[in-house]
């Protein structure tokens, strides 16, 4: 086997093109290596080689209309150099960077199919955006452990454009990717179990091979200011629709959510129920403003607490909703309301 | 400790109940309302409020002036 090919991203601080002043740089195309594939190809002892590196300012790369002028040519750039495996970054914990590096890539691979890999800190905003895109090394936080994330992002590299299985996450220091591999253990899990629960007992250390989904903490928005400039918002995560349910939102897993105006005259029992698959509904039923209380935000209007209520209510069923549909729904409505101006939300959950 | 608390809501009212948050069917339409003032107004506390944690603000049952007691 010849020797290997690799193509290489970075932004303009690694190609040294400058910092933050120059991160509107367009495309620059480099035959070889530049900046951290120089280290790479040393760790690669011959076995691999950068035939040519690309590199582009984050701004520029993250302004979509940029990044949809240069897709092309980046593309042709590519299927001209025919590499065994694309590397992008490390980005560290670099946001724009890292977003630049997972698009990238993502590209890459969605539309020539050449194996891709970039290198972040667990927490660099994009992992959570194209951990199911591309590869991620676990890298360190700043550049200045680049001497101990490059030998990984180069191991990696290696076995991809190798074509070579990778070893779970933990092994081959990936950020994990929640996809998992079945193997043969010569112990049964029972054998396994008792195994972990004697270490657990001994305080001697031991690895799950059921890691619980890690909680998210939202941290909590910061306290409004004067609330009676503010123009307030009703939510209803208990299912509240028009009757017939116009939107069809699910009673159950709902993928959606409708927005309905209110209208004081036909705000009851006769026009609106709750579709929501997961509670009593008799109540709510019976009258709409147990699970939107517009009438009560009048009131408080009226006292000059709040500025106004917007004459409208948002709805879905909170039920049986997995933690990314969750936050699919609330970004969504989120930019809505703001966008018509809401600050605050009355939420109501069941 | 409630659900709302444990998923990691941040400001939380306790209400009705979870199959009426903004209400009380035992009530009396107008206390029912009163209360239903109660539980926005205690809301609107809780968003005045700077909280670091997921934070628990209760209505007692029935709370709330209406016209009946004036």
């Amino acid at each position: 086997m010849g020797t290997l090919k690799a193509l290489c991203y970075i932004n303009q601080f690694f190609a040294g093109l400058g910092g933050e002043e120059m991160a509107h740089e367009g495309l620059h195309v480099y035959e070889g290596a530049k900046g951290p594939g120089i280290g790479m190809e040393g760790l690669w002892k011959g076995e691999m080689k950068v035939v040519r590196t690309l590199a582009c300012g984050d701004n520029f790369f993250n302004l979509e209309q940029n990044y949809e002028a240069i897709k092309d040519q980046l593309l042709e750039l590519v299927k001209e150099a025919e590499p065994d495996v694309i590397i992008a970054g490390p980005a560290f914990n670099a946001g724009r960077y890292g977003v630049a590096c997972g698009k990238f890539c993502e590209l890459v691979s969605d539309t020539l199919g050449i194996p891709t890999v970039t290198g972040m800190f667990p927490t660099n905003p994009a992992v959570g955006m194209y951990l199911r895109k591309t590869l991620i090394a676990d890298c360190a936080e700043t550049a200045a452990g680049m001497r101990t994330s490059l030998p990984m992002l180069a191991a990696l590299a290696l076995k991809l454009a190798k074509r070579e299985p990778l070893a779970p996450a933990n092994v081959d220091k990936y950020l994990p990717t929640g996809l998992r591999t079945n193997e043969v253990d010569d112990n049964s899990a029972a054998y396994r179990v008792v195994d972990m629960m004697l270490k657990k007992v001994q305080h001697k250390p031991f690895v799950t091979e059921v890691p619980l989904r890690k909680e998210e903490l939202i941290p909590a928005a910061p306290p409004i200011q004067d609330a009676s400039k503010i123009k307030f918002g009703l939510i209803t995560m208990g299912g509240l629709v028009p009757k017939g349910n116009p939107d069809k939102i699910k009673m159950y897993a709902a993928e959606s959510y409708g927005t309905y105006a209110i209208d004081l005259s036909t705000f009851n029992k006769e026009h609106y129920e709750s579709v929501h698959g997961g509670y009593d509904t008799t109540a709510v039923n019976a009258d709409p403003q147990r699970l939107i209380p517009y009438t009560a935000a009048l009131n408080l209007q009226k006292r000059g607490l709040i500025g106004s209520v917007a004459p409208y209510f948002l709805s879905t069923c909170g039920i049986g909703t997995n933690v990314g549909m969750g936050k699919k729904l609330g970004a969504a409505m989120a930019q809505q309301i703001k966008a018509d101006g809401i600050e605050a939300v009355f939420l109501t959950s069941t | 400790m409630s659900i709302a608390e444990s998923v990691g809501a941040n400001r939380i009212i306790v209400g009705g109940d979870f199959t009426y948050p903004t209400g009380d069917p035992t009530l009396p339409p107008e206390r029912e309302e009163a209360y239903r003032v109660r539980i926005l107004e205690k809301s609107l506390e809780a968003m005045l409020k700077p909280i670091d944690k997921p934070t628990v603000f209760s209505v007692r049952k029935g709370e709330g002036e209406s016209k009946e007691d004036a």
